[in-house]
């Protein structure tokens, strides 16, 4: 039975991160409808911003939240502004290509400006457990789970409860009519996007200390989250969370009984049995992905 | 209060609307009727920022505002309510609602506004907490109607109010059309329903094909034979 | 791999025009300098190792050159990015047309190697290959093509070869009772190397209580560290790359797992970024290895001399003490140009052939103390893992006799944070 719960805790503890990652992704997807190929390389930018800032200036990683957060923050307004902004009417073909390209850019960049060296922050605290009963608990991934979910659930408070937040919700359900009623559109596009970079920075100062990074970090965790957004029904932030936390857990669960090599293997079967019985994935609406061509 | 002047709207090479010219007046319902196509969407989403290129001018209250964003012209109380309803779909009566008090001038009075709405529309009351998308066809025209009064209009465009309504229902949208201008808020109203709209308005111009050919006051134009047959079929 | 394809397919048509033209040449101008074409990933993912090996056959380079070159004649190093296969290709046939390189070295991955080589014998080209351990490097039935290095079987015998022969003494254990767990990363290093662990503790009677395979790209080991707690091995045989190698010590440290002992494999363990990310907690972790250094004692008088030699050079240039891959790039080197080229009878693929398959060269005459006999297929069976351990967060070697420099410490592993 111990093992269970063990294994469930751990699970939990990394899906949490995986939802984190998620919610950005999908929160850009239901608002901008543009699929952000590149949102794997701003995680990877913000672990060595952090790396950078532990390695050079002694910060502690929580401590360069404050930093890392506002940055990416800020070069999602400024992606949105000289690049997203321009694809927004056009196909959706051209909208992959964009992000893709930004994303084999910025891997390349990282390459030439840091090559490919794994880089680890190394606090004094990266190990540091508690035991309860018979299991054992990490705290700096306690923590990151915590974070994780109060972030997500922040995110949804905001949406619910502020104007900006309901103007947000409005956009993505319905551009045209989001104008009507006075809300600055191209505003919003550009508050979501960052938002989606400054989730992504938070989530990456939360993996530093837990996972070296290189060039290519972001690219192998984004996967991850892709199927968590299309499992949880593109847009929706309660779906991202949930799917990545599943995600997670029935990883952990399939590589203890099944060996780790398989985890990958599990997770895509369940993922296709939930899309053949559920196509539009646990909270999606059939045909949001077209719900609102202006 | 609300001038258009020679207003001329281009989709590439498809002129859809050529040299209009018209006027609002304080207090009035003015009609713009005609068929499909005719080119009564595009002078509204002209007019509201929507539709950004045209020529000609649009002077709302002695101020040119042709080159303002859509959310600035909401700003200034000139509020579209567009064809189809466009409600948010998945958020309730009251979420819908209170999006249109956004504008800046409209939100210190919400609450009040909420309540005006409420008493003109008592049936929205009743659905409050529902989603927009569980609604029937003439409750969300209502939300619509509703969700544009919170912005505290001084001047509502409503654009096709009636389109797949039931007649019972299509009587009751022009009834809420007159008390909005017992407020004293003007309207100007595009419909297909000939009719209805000639009977509230008090001036009226028909378009076809893009172009204004006939305009006058509203029951006059009723009762003009050539409009007769052509819309009306006698 | 998308721009990768997209940044080769240009050149690649435009080597493969040009090395026909070359081809109808007559073969290999016996003046002016020996050209040798480098190619290792010195860009992307398996930068790292394709620098440090590059770096080591440099020094091989210029030694050699600064001793008058071979018969007069100057050496001649090119490089060619293979940061993924394709562009292995496109730099292989780049080097063949461009500047009519006839003798390739590489390339310390796998899949590079494999298609570097192909494109030199497929050209009638000769190439000599390091760091890649691939089974079937070796098995393709290519004439020109020769292993110095280890193959997956030289680095997966070590470790339970040290468990029956050093470890079990120091567990206080018969080799009989002692049991082992076996773990890698599935892609095909991980899957070779770990196999042949496999089957070398089957043939010494060690029991494998575990044999477990799973993703570099994981983010979460700690299925797999439940799993080998409740295993309970003796000692804990690792193939790992260097992010999951640190991810498993830090997940045992939290979960307050510690085995006796811990034996990791070269990519992810013998290197300074794994001692970097795990601190003093490194010490008492063994890895096995390409030879990291050898007992000068066990080498011949003037491979004492090429040692001191390297380590003055490299340093003088690189600022840092060489390890593994350095040292191996510049064996590669030394017995390519020194004990090929050098005693070819002419320098044309055949007579390089000839050459390397009648090399005779003792133990003990480069550095890290191999020699060099090849087999049949053109593997180098004079090559032999080591077994080296982190001492003082230092790499030292312990096993074989020939390479050892200090004797294991710290066995059973003291408790995490006293190391």
């Amino acid at each position: 039975m111990d093992i269970y719960v063990q294994l469930a805790l751990s699970g939990l503890f990394v899906g949490g991160i995986y939802a984190l990652i998620s919610v950005g992704l999908t929160l850009v997807f239901g608002v901008l409808r543009v699929v952000n190929f590149a949102h794997g390389e701003y995680l990877t930018l913000a672990m060595f911003l952090t790396f950078f800032l532990f390695h050079q200036l002694g910060l502690d990683p929580f401590v360069a939240s404050l930093i890392v957060v506002p940055i990416l923050f800020v070069l999602g307004l400024i992606t949105e502004r000289l690049l997203i902004r321009r694809t927004l009417e056009a196909p959706h073909v051209v909208q992959v290509f964009v992000t893709f390209a930004l994303s084999l850019f910025l891997q390349n960049l990282f390459l030439v400006l840091f090559t490919s060296d794994f880089r680890t922050v190394r606090t004094d605290y990266a190990t540091a457990a508690f035991e309860i009963g018979p299991f054992y608990i990490s705290w700096l991934r306690l923590i990151a789970f915590a974070a994780s979910i109060a972030l997500t659930v922040a995110l949804a408070l905001f949406l619910k409860h502020s104007y900006m937040g309901a103007a947000i919700r409005a956009t993505a359900q319905d551009r045209r009519s989001a104008r009507l009623v006075g809300i600055d559109v191209d505003r919003i596009y550009a508050l979501t996007f960052a938002i989606g970079c400054a989730l992504v920075g938070a989530a990456a100062v939360l993996l530093a200390p837990l996972y070296p990074v290189n060039p290519y970090t972001g690219a192998d965790l984004i996967l991850v989250a892709f199927v968590a957004v299309v499992l949880g029904g593109m847009g929706s932030i309660a779906g991202a969370t949930l799917a990545g936390l599943l995600i997670g857990v029935i990883e952990s669960f399939s590589s203890y009984f099944l060996g780790g090599e398989m985890k990958q293997f599990v997770y895509f079967i369940v993922f296709m049995a939930i899309l053949s019985l559920r196509p539009v994935g646990f909270f999606g609406r059939k045909g949001a992905e077209v719900m609102d061509v202006t | 209060m609300l001038t258009v002047r020679n207003l001329s709207v281009r989709f590439g090479d498809v002129l859809a609307l050529e040299d209009f010219s018209f006027d609002v007046g304080p207090g009035q319902v003015v009609g713009i009727v005609g068929s499909n196509g005719a080119g009564k969407t595009t002078t509204l989403s002209a007019i509201s920022g929507l539709v950004a290129r045209h020529e000609g001018s649009v002077t709302f209250d002695g101020e040119a505002i042709d080159r303002l964003t859509a959310h600035a012209i909401v700003e200034r109380g000139l509020i579209h309510v567009p064809e189809g309803r466009r409600l948010f779909p998945f958020m309730t009566v009251q979420e819908n609602l209170e999006l249109g008090a956004y504008p800046r001038a409209a939100r210190a009075k919400r609450e009040q506004q909420l309540d005006f709405v409420f008493s003109l529309l008592p049936k929205l009351k009743e659905r409050r907490g529902q989603q927009a998308v569980t609604l029937s066809g003439g409750e969300q025209q209502m939300c619509a109607i509703g969700r544009g009064l919170m912005s505290c209009p001084r001047l509502l465009l409503l654009d096709e109010p009636t389109l797949g309504l039931a007649p019972l229902l299509v009587e009751e949208v022009f009834a809420l059309v007159r008390s909005i201008r017992e407020t004293g808020v003007p309207v100007l109203i595009v419909e297909q329903q000939v009719v209805h709209a000639l009977q509230s308005a008090d001036h009226a111009y028909v378009l076809e094909s893009g172009a204004c050919v006939m305009r006058g006051e509203g029951h006059a134009l009723l009762a003009n034979d050539a409009l007769r047959r052509a819309y009306l079929g006698v | 791999m998308t721009t990768a394809t997209r940044r080769s397919i240009l050149p690649m048509l435009a080597g493969a025009a040009a090395a026909t033209s070359v081809l109808s040449r007559p073969s290999f101008a016996q003046e002016g300098p020996i050209k040798i074409g480098g190619i290792f990933p010195l860009t992307g993912a398996g930068s790292v190792f394709g620098n440090q090996n590059f770096q080591g056959v440099e020094i091989a380079v210029d030694l050699i050159n600064d001793r008058g070159g071979i018969n007069g004649r100057k050496v001649v190093l090119f490089k060619g990015d293979g940061h993924t296969p394709q562009a292995a290709i496109s730099e292989t046939n780049r080097l063949l047309a461009r500047e009519g390189v006839r003798i390739f070295t590489g390339s310390s991955t796998s899949a590079v190697g494999m298609v570097a080589s192909q494109e030199a014998e497929r050209n009638g080209a000769f190439y000599w290959e390091g760091m890649a351990v691939a089974n079937d490097f070796t098995a393709r039935g290519f004439k020109n093509v020769f292993r110095v290095g280890l193959d997956a079987g030289g680095l997966g015998r070590p470790a339970p070869l040290y468990v029956a022969e050093a470890l079990a003494g120091l567990l206080k254990k018969s080799s009989k009772d002692i049991r082992i767990a076996i773990i890698a990363e599935d892609s095909a290093f991980g899957v070779d190397v770990s196999s042949t662990a496999v089957a070398e503790a089957k043939k010494l009677g060690i029991a494998v209580a575990l044999h477990e395979l799973y993703s570099a790209k994981t983010t979460d080991l700690s299925p797999l560290v439940l799993k080998l707690r409740s295993v309970k091995p003796d000692a804990i045989v690792a193939t790992q790359f260097i992010n999951d190698a640190v991810l498993l010590q830090r997940q045992m440290k939290e979960m307050r797992y510690r085995p006796p002992a811990f034996i990791g494999t070269s990519a992810g363990h013998s290197t300074l970024s794994f001692a970097e990310a795990i601190g003093d907690d490194v010490n008492g972790i063994f890895s096995s290895s390409y030879p990291n250094d050898a007992n000068p004692d066990g080498l011949l008088p003037e491979t004492r001399s090429d040692r001191e030699e390297f380590l003055k050079r490299y340093q003088a240039k690189y600022k840092v003490v060489p390890a593994v891959q350095e040292s191996l790039g510049f064996v590669v080197g030394m017995a390519l140009i020194r004990d090929i080229i050098g005693k070819a009878m002419g320098a044309d693929t055949a007579g390089l052939r000839d050459a390397a398959l009648a090399a005779d060269v003792p133990a003990g005459s480069y550095i890290n103390g191999w020699g060099m006999k090849f087999d049949e297929k053109g593997q180098n069976l004079r090559a032999f893992g080591s077994m080296v351990q982190w001492q003082s967060r230092r790499m030292v070697s312990v096993y074989p006799a020939a390479n050892k420099m200090a004797d294991p410490i710290l066995v059973p592993l003291p408790a995490w944070g006293a190391r």
